[in-house]
């Protein structure tokens, strides 16, 4: 009897999205040379605080960190769900956190209830009202409608944090298989212009100078501006803006920025806007944020062909579909479509059935 | 020849069965109003019981995953052994080939008409083959004796179909002939039939086969069980059509002989043949072999089909195409083996017998050929005259082991996707992506500082919008070459299509570490410069993106104005009509709808035509060719959900072409499937007998602790008890594990030692992940009793933890007794074991409750309080629930190779021939209860008077207690005597007297008995006398007439 070989690699890089396939697949996964050859070698604060995460996520899990913290050894147990709560480190915003959840929490054994602190909107992962507006909403294109919900109690702006997030999910017993090949038009843009800790006037500002960008192209505009005060409100000041733009066929391409030390709202609102733009000439079904997650509910699904369309293939997802092949065995068929200068993605779904799930 | 044929024309019948069959049908329709309903109510009932029925019709809608060319029916013949099994396969295959098999031997394939073929398997009588083919039968043949009955495998079958997915079942008696008398014959086909239909379904087809000729049976009866099995409707079962599996009809070994001379034992390469069944397989996939383990799949390769089903269509099967296929038995005297395909020289059977002349054994002797290694062996010869003979065991051989480790690592890295070298590859090029994009960020030299600190830090999460902003921009304006648009350039091929690049070989070839070092050049910008790219972006390009975009004609049907007002609805159809596929998302389900109706009376204007007409038209269309555009709400859900389910199948056919570039093999398809590391044993010990399974678990394999629903079969005569290894045969796996039983009483899982009679408990067990609600069946290895499925259920749950309790009662001893506190001692043995328990209530025998407070000195002694006052005789209890530990055994039953199994207890001390551990503390003995004598109750005197009336005691004297002694005179005294003697004489006549009345009474009982007999003595024969007299008086006169 052949025993199921560990799957290695090499690099702190894509650490988080190879720890999630490691749980979904539940193959065992050793990364070395974490940092190796860095002045501060080994494992961050949040990426042990990811591995925290997992292990409070899941039951069964064992990690094991080498002493100096350049090799991490994660054997997968089953994915429980329930009520976790955690203190994140302000290094990331829960964004962070919060994807790899998203990815986890609809194969659990129980509704996940989720509660993280911690910084909820910088440059370097989706605020948390990117993945409340477009990453839980596109879940409905797998089957997944119900019950999701992502509840902002605090906000809290970079470098001190102190805002928190409620992430509530449900699980499913099976995906359906995604058939999303029309990126349509843009029908409507939305958005949430945000702000804390400083005038409440901020937010209208970047409301403005996004719109007037916005609006040679689509009189279908609505920003909303959402000021948090006092104790919810968190620990520094900060604003920033997520727009979302929806297509004909539910297509969602977003767009976010969050300011740092010294910028101006109307900066930070025509930016985005134009963000936003670039992101909807790229099209396809998914925007590139969203690329990764589209990729594992694909590869999750039943085993009929599941087909999308996606923009430009970012990085992250080309090395997401090699991480897929060596935990899941499966390839995906990947086409240019030049017509739009887009790329059409087909894969086998892997027929996965959360088994964790109980029948009565 | 010029005159036209004329046909007899047909003559309805007038009179006979069917002449009364048609009388009574169409009865209803000359008299309609005989048979209209008479009363409301009933019609009521009618209609709702109709429902009712019709409800019960309805079945979860599956998937009917059934390829277009569909991979043959297997069908299992199953039975006791001597019920004519073989003959029965072989007479099938003589009716649908015409070929004759000497011996049945594994699979045989046969083309049975213009669509369908069947693989024959034989079932061995062994429990093991019996449950591997349960999971693969399309349609089980089971024959019955009938001239023995109904056997034990027969339902032991039955029991395993049912819970690994119930297929059809036929069932076949033999040996009729062996009834002389017809009237019995039919009385036993009548209760056979009876039997079978309880235990299949009521009307289960079941087939006579009244006699041989010539080695098969009787070619009329065989014609009507093809016919049958030809026109017979598989329901999709959920396991199969979910999982890729293989019946194997050929096994080759592929091992390098110089491997197997260096280790005779070292592990094989096995190819396995066979159809692929169920779902689609690929290399690298996990397959679980019954009876041989979990394997990694090598290599799969698609074969020509060695039985096709003929390609054109045709009126009847050509006799070519009637094409058999059995590599393991002998057809025509060819066979094919592991390695090597055998031709049968045809020798008659007293000539093998016959004694070997001097010749035939000089052949044999040649043909004794062994390895090269042997031959070496015995070889020997003379380096110089006269010396010692060498032989190859005098020589030492140069560094046997270094050749065979040579050998070894020569065949693994002949592997054709060694997955360790794959996953290094990967992983460089991921770091390569990752790593260089930190460097970029930081040569760049950005002018945030705290920005680049996280970017470095980060790599994985470079998802930002910003970037790709960024390389899309510089894809624009590709002309402006500066360093950094350089490295974007080399990416943009892995994206845009305009280059002409093979995206497949970019994301997953192999020449991986160069693309992706190029790649490095994606970066993160600041805002500044993704500000300074926007200005770039298209405007043109971009407003076509857009539902209001004025200036987009060129693709566009037209109403480009009424689009503008109506705002996103009309912009949907204009995507859909751009011909490129249909939205499948369920939110824009509703808007479809709105916008085919529009579209449809779009096509009325177009048409020209008036409304009426193109509805007819409409409904003829749809009427010929099927309601392919009707709308789902004419369609109940029900059906709704049945056509989703079909159009992902349809789908995925369709995506089958795109998928070609990935090497899937579809269901369906004859495959050689490579398996390597497979235990030697499988090859030697291979029996063509027993059915090799190849079955795929992608997503089954990691170990978990699994609920089962579980309930002790109704005719396994013994219960089942916790921690006895069992045999659970569920998925495609089959293997030994200990049961924990247990049930929940709302509150906690309470462990059971033994199963409950006739109730489901839950069960605890180890084993691979198992989809929840599969069936699973549960019996021993041996057979012990003389029914062996021991238990049937299904999967509840899987998990890494189960609570499971058992009661667990600590007894404790006052030590010292205080008001309503005591010091109990003897429950624990520390203060920090009764730390654990503080709070913990307790009981006494008596019924006192109370509550555990603090530890008392450090022996274990605690205080507790109570609510009364306790004895110091009572023995305080503490209840408590303890988890048992599930037991980690999962043991898969090997019987492909060697078995290795569990025994339980029992069977150890059989085996062992020891007794069952005799305790005496477990004897039942006689309670001995002590009668408890109470003191009566003392009131102190000045208590007493204390007391109020009420309350005091009573003293009540009696009169007659006491007898005096009394002194007579003589007078009195001659009075007594006399009246004495008196006495005595009348009791002693009074004596006498009755003893006569009872002798009187005796004596006239047996008189009166004596008459009564010779009374019916006389009676009898008087009545003797005048019957015989009536008798002969009757017989005259009957003479007389």
């Amino acid at each position: 009897m052949s025993k199921r070989e560990l799957v290695q690699y090499k690099g702190h890089e894509f650490l988080k999205q190879r720890l999630v396939l490691s749980l979904l697949s539940q193959r065992a996964v050793r990364i070395d040379a974490i940092r190796a050859d860095d002045t501060n070698p080994g494992l961050l604060d949040y990426e042990i605080s990811l591995l925290r995460l997992l292990e409070k996520a899941t039951n069964g899990t064992r990690i094991v960190i080498s002493p100096t913290g350049t090799s991490v050894v994660l054997r997968p147990g089953m994915i429980t769900g329930g009520h976790i709560s955690m203190d994140c480190p302000v290094s990331r915003s829960v964004g962070y956190y919060l994807e790899a959840l998203a990815a986890l929490a609809p194969f659990g054994k129980e509704p996940m209830v989720a509660t993280l602190r911690g910084v909820t909107m910088d440059n370097t992962d989706l605020s948390v009202d990117t993945i409340r507006t477009a990453t839980l909403v596109n879940y409905r294109n797998f089957g997944l409608d119900d019950g999701v919900e992502l509840r902002i109690t605090r906000r809290g702006a970079p470098p001190r944090g102190g805002g928190e997030v409620r992430f509530v999910c449900p699980p499913v017993r099976a995906l359906r298989p995604l058939r999303f090949v029309d990126a349509g038009h843009i029908r409507r843009i939305r958005g949430i212009s945000y702000a804390t800790r400083v005038s409440p006037q901020t937010a209208n500002r970047m409301v403005e100078t996004a719109r007037g960008e916005l609006n040679r192209f689509i009189p279908d505009i609505y920003i909303y501006t959402d000021v948090y005060r006092g104790a919810e409100a968190g620990l520094s000041p900060g604003f920033g803006i997520s727009l979302v733009a929806e297509s004909t066929t539910g297509a969602l391409m977003t767009a976010e920025l969050c300011a740092n030390p010294g910028d101006a709202p109307e900066d930070i609102g025509r930016n985005a806007a134009q963000m936003l733009l670039a992101e909807i000439m790229r099209g396809g079904c998914f925007d590139s944020a969203h690329q990764w997650l589209a990729l594992i509910l694909m590869i999750l699904g039943p085993e009929h062909a599941a087909k999308t369309r996606f923009g430009k293939l970012t990085p992250r997802a080309i090395q997401l579909l090699r991480d897929i092949r060596d935990f899941f065995n499966t390839t995906f068929t990947i086409k240019p479509d030049p017509s739009s200068s887009t790329v059409l993605l087909t894969c086998l779904g892997t027929g996965y059935v959360n088994v964790g799930k109980k029948t009565t | 020849m010029d005159t036209k044929q004329t046909h007899k024309a047909h003559r309805v019948r007038k009179s006979g069965a069917s002449a009364k069959k048609t009388q009574k049908k169409n009865a209803e329709k000359n008299n309609p109003k005989a048979f209209t309903m008479q009363s409301s109510q009933r019609a009521d009932r009618m209609s709702r019981r109709k429902a009712e029925l019709d409800e019960k019709k309805y079945h979860v809608p599956m998937a009917d995953r059934t390829p277009t060319v569909p991979p043959p029916l297997v069908v299992a013949v199953v039975g006791p052994p001597r019920s004519g099994k073989t003959t029965l396969v072989k007479s099938l295959i003589r009716r649908y080939t015409k070929n004759t098999l000497t011996e049945i031997r594994g699979p045989v394939t046969v083309v049975t008409g213009k669509h369908q073929r069947l693989t024959f398997m034989e079932a061995a009588n062994d429990i093991s083959a019996m449950t591997d083919l349960a999971k693969v039968a399309d349609l089980v043949i089971l024959t019955i004796d009938a001239s023995f009955g109904f056997e034990m495998e027969t339902f032991e079958f039955l029991n395993l179909l049912q819970t690994h997915g119930m297929p059809k079942v036929m069932g076949v008696l033999t040996h009729l002939d062996e009834f002389k008398d017809n009237k019995r014959l039919k009385l036993a086909k009548k209760n056979f039939k009876h039997r079978f239909w309880s235990e299949v379904y009521e009307g289960a087809k079941l087939f006579y086969l009244s006699g041989i000729e010539n080695g098969r049976y009787l070619d009329r009866e065989i014609l009507n069980l093809s016919r049958f099995v030809s026109v017979m409707k598989l329901r999709p079962l959920a396991w199969r059509s979910s999982h890729p599996y293989m019946l194997a009809d050929r096994i080759q070994d592929l091992t390098d002989p110089e491997v197997l001379e260096a280790n005779p034992k070292a592990n094989r390469t096995v190819a396995l043949y066979g159809y692929l069944r169920g779902m689609h397989m690929r290399g690298g996939d996990r397959v679980h072999i019954p009876g041989a383990g979990d394997y990694r799949i090598d290599q799969t390769e698609q074969l020509p089909d060695p039985c096709p089903i003929p390609d054109k269509e045709r009126k009847r099967l050509d006799e070519r195409h009637k094409l058999v296929y059995a590599p393991m038995s002998e057809i025509n005297g060819v066979m094919y083996d592991k390695d090597a395909v055998y031709i049968d020289v045809k020798k008659s059977r007293h000539e093998e017998k016959a004694e070997a002349g001097e010749g035939e054994r000089m052949l044999g002797e040649l043909q004794k050929v062994g390895t090269i290694s042997d031959r070496l062996a015995d070889q020997q010869f003379n380096l110089f005259s006269g010396a010692k003979p060498l032989t190859a065991s005098s020589v030492r051989r140069p560094a046997e082991s270094d050749y065979a480790q040579a050998v070894d690592s020569i065949s693994k890295n002949s592997d054709t996707d060694g997955s360790d070298t794959d996953s290094d590859s990967d992983s460089d090029a991921g770091s390569t992506i990752g790593g260089g994009d930190g460097h970029e960020t930081s040569s760049e030299g950005s002018t945030d500082e705290s920005d680049s600190e996280i970017d470095s830090a980060d790599e994985d999460d470079i998802l930002r919008r910003v970037d790709a902003l960024d390389t899309n921009a510089s894809d624009d304006s590709s002309d402006s070459d500066s360093d950094d648009d350089q490295g974007v350039e080399r990416l943009a091929p892995i994206h845009t299509a305009s280059k002409r690049v093979n995206l497949m070989e970019l994301v997953y070839g192999q020449k991986l570490e160069d693309k992706d070092g190029l790649a490095a050049g994606v970066s993160v910008n600041d805002n500044a410069k993704s500000l300074a790219m926007d200005t770039d972006l298209d405007e043109h390009k971009l407003r076509k993106c857009f539902i209001t975009n004025p200036g987009d004609s060129e693709d566009e049907q037209g109403g480009e104005d009424e689009d503008e007002d109506d705002a996103g609805d009309f912009e949907d159809l204009e995507a859909d009509s751009d011909g490129e596929q249909q939205p499948n998302d369920e939110a824009s389900g509703t808007a479809d709808e709105s916008e085919e109706d529009e579209d449809q009376s779009d096509e009325e204007n177009e048409f020209g035509l008036p409304s009426d007409k193109m509805k007819k038209l409409q409904n003829k269309f749809e009427r010929l060719y099927g309601s392919d555009d009707e709308d789902g709400e004419k369609k109940d859900f029900y059906q709704q959900q049945k056509d989703v389910l079909q159009k992902y199948v349809d789908d995925t056919r369709l995506a089958m072409d795109e998928l070609s570039s990935i090497d899937y093999r579809w269901a369906g398809e004859y495959v050689r499937v490579v398996i390597e590391d497979m235990p030697t044993e499988f090859i030697q010990g291979f029996n063509p007998y027993l059915p090799v399974v190849v079955g795929g678990v992608s997503n089954e394999e990691g170990l978990s602790l699994i609920t089962l629903r579980i309930k002790r079969h109704r005719w396994y005569p013994k219960i089942l008890k916790t921690g006895d290894p069992i045999v659970v045969s569920v998925g495609w796996r089959r293997f030994q594990t200990i049961p924990t039983y247990f049930m929940n009483d709302r509150i906690k899982n309470r462990m059971l030692k033994y199963t409950p009679e006739h109730m489901h408990c839950s069960a605890a067990i180890y084993a691979p992940f198992i989809q929840p609600g599969t069936g699973f069946c549960a019996y021993h290895l041996t057979r012990q009793h003389r029914f062996g499925i021991a238990a049937t259920g299904t999967v509840l749950e899987n998990s890494q933890a189960i609570d499971v309790v058992k009661k667990i009662k600590l007894t404790g001893y006052p030590e010292k007794i205080l008001k309503h506190t005591a010091y109990i001692k003897r429950m624990f043995n520390s203060s920090l074991e009764v730390a654990k328990f503080e709070g913990a209530s307790l009981k006494t025998v008596s019924g006192i409750r109370g509550q555990v407070k603090k530890a008392f000195g450090n022996n274990g002694v605690f205080r507790a309080t109570f609510e009364d006052r306790i004895k110091a005789s009572d023995i305080v209890f503490l209840r408590a629930f303890h988890t048992i530990p599930i037991k980690k055994f999962y043991n898969p039953i090997t019987s492909l190779l060697s078995v290795t199994y569990m025994r339980t207890v029992a069977e150890i001390r059989r085996s062992k021939d020891m007794k069952v551990p005799n305790k005496k503390d477990s004897h039942y003995k006689p309670i001995e209860r002590v009668v408890k004598r109470f003191n009566p109750l003392r009131i102190p005197k000045s208590v007493q008077a204390e007391l109020p009336f009420k309350s005091k005691t009573k003293h009540v004297k009696t009169e007659n207690g006491t007898s005096r002694a009394v002194v007579m005179d003589k007078h009195d005294k001659r009075v007594a005597d006399l009246l004495g003697q008196i006495n005595l004489l009348h009791k002693d006549k009074a004596k006498k007297q009755r003893e006569k009345v009872q002798r009187q009474k005796a004596e006239y009982v047996k008189r009166r008995r004596a008459e009564e007999d010779e009374a019916d003595a006389r009676r009898k024969r008087k009545r003797k006398s005048f019957f015989r007299l009536e008798g002969r008086n009757q017989k005259g006169g009957s003479a007389q007439d």
